[in-house]
């Protein structure tokens, strides 16, 4: 799991063009979608894309985009729990 | 309604991946031969600009971007003058061609993801959308495709912008990007001008846009 979430982080970092934010400023708990990191709507896009391609696990509808793009954290355990179903 | 012979070029920008110049003088140099990518954000950097959705943008949009700035920035009057009273007028060559590429390349092969960060950028006016998003420019704003740099074509289009939509400042110019190379000329034009700063400033005519275009270094 901390091996997974600290991909996560810097698959986010660099695939979103996050240049003026370091892996340390991405804590597991960190809102993504807050104002410090302030990702958009086409982030959000970025991250279903990487989940898909990267993990093989697919974001069905908004409600479960919001729950799951909450944090590193709640994406990590997405996968995971995909994984295991 | 004002005609052409009151509207002015107050400052001129030039870029490219070698260099930006301000009225002719060189501000930045590519002194390492970075290349144009690399450029870009040494310049987005040295400005004092805080606008992380700059590192988002396609190359195009961000010597567009990083050029309105300079070209602005230091101008009294662009800072006071209302939202609806500024306009964006941009040429340019080659559309979006680089990015409709690079776009194009991530859902080849068959059954890959488009990107849709990528796609975002696949429509050339969308350089006009982040210079009109950041400086909050509400006024008209227009992008064509030419072949070259006309001026006869952008005196046109602006004697159209100025006379119908009353406005005091219009951001115009021409900018391409393609193959890891850019070419962006901005003028500011406005009607608007300070005796003071009379003797740096040109008449908006064709003899003067294609010498302030042609001279960019």
């Amino acid at each position: 799991m901390e091996n997974l979430k600290q991909e996560l982080k810097l698959k986010i970092l660099e695939e979103l063009n996050l240049e003026d934010l370091t892996i340390e400023d991405l804590q597991d708990d960190t809102l993504l979608f807050g104002e410090k990191i302030g990702l958009d709507s086409i982030d959000a896009l970025e991250i279903i894309v990487m989940l898909d391609k990267d993990y093989g696990v697919k974001i069905i509808n908004q409600q479960q985009g919001i729950k799951v793009f909450h944090s590193i954290q709640t994406i990590a355990d997405f996968i995971e729990e995909s994984r295991k179903a | 309604m004002p005609k052409l012979s009151e509207i002015y070029i107050s400052n001129w920008v030039h870029f490219n991946e070698k260099e930006m110049s301000l009225k002719g003088v060189p501000i930045h140099q590519n002194q390492t031969d970075s290349e144009l990518k690399d450029f870009l954000v040494e310049v987005y950097k040295s400005s004092g600009l805080s606008y992380p959705k700059f590192y988002k943008m396609d190359n195009l949009s961000k010597s567009a971007f990083i050029s309105a700035h300079y070209l602005t920035h230091e101008s009294e009057v662009w800072k006071v003058s209302g939202e609806s009273k500024k306009g964006v007028l941009i040429f340019n060559s080659v559309s979006s061609l680089e990015t409709d590429y690079n776009f194009h390349k991530t859902y080849s092969p068959k059954d890959s993801i488009p990107s849709p960060s990528l796609f975002v950028y696949t429509l050339p006016n969308i350089l006009i959308g982040e210079i009109c998003i950041y400086h909050k420019i509400k006024g008209e704003n227009l992008f064509f495709i030419s072949e070259s740099f006309d001026a006869d074509e952008i005196l046109a289009q602006c004697e159209q912008i100025f006379e119908f939509n009353a406005l005091d400042q219009l951001i115009c110019g021409w900018v391409d990007s393609f193959e890891s190379k850019s070419n962006a000329t901005l003028f500011l034009m406005e009607r608007k001008v300070k005796q003071n700063e009379s003797a740096a400033i040109k008449k908006l005519n064709k003899s003067n846009l294609e010498l302030l275009y042609l001279n960019k270094n």
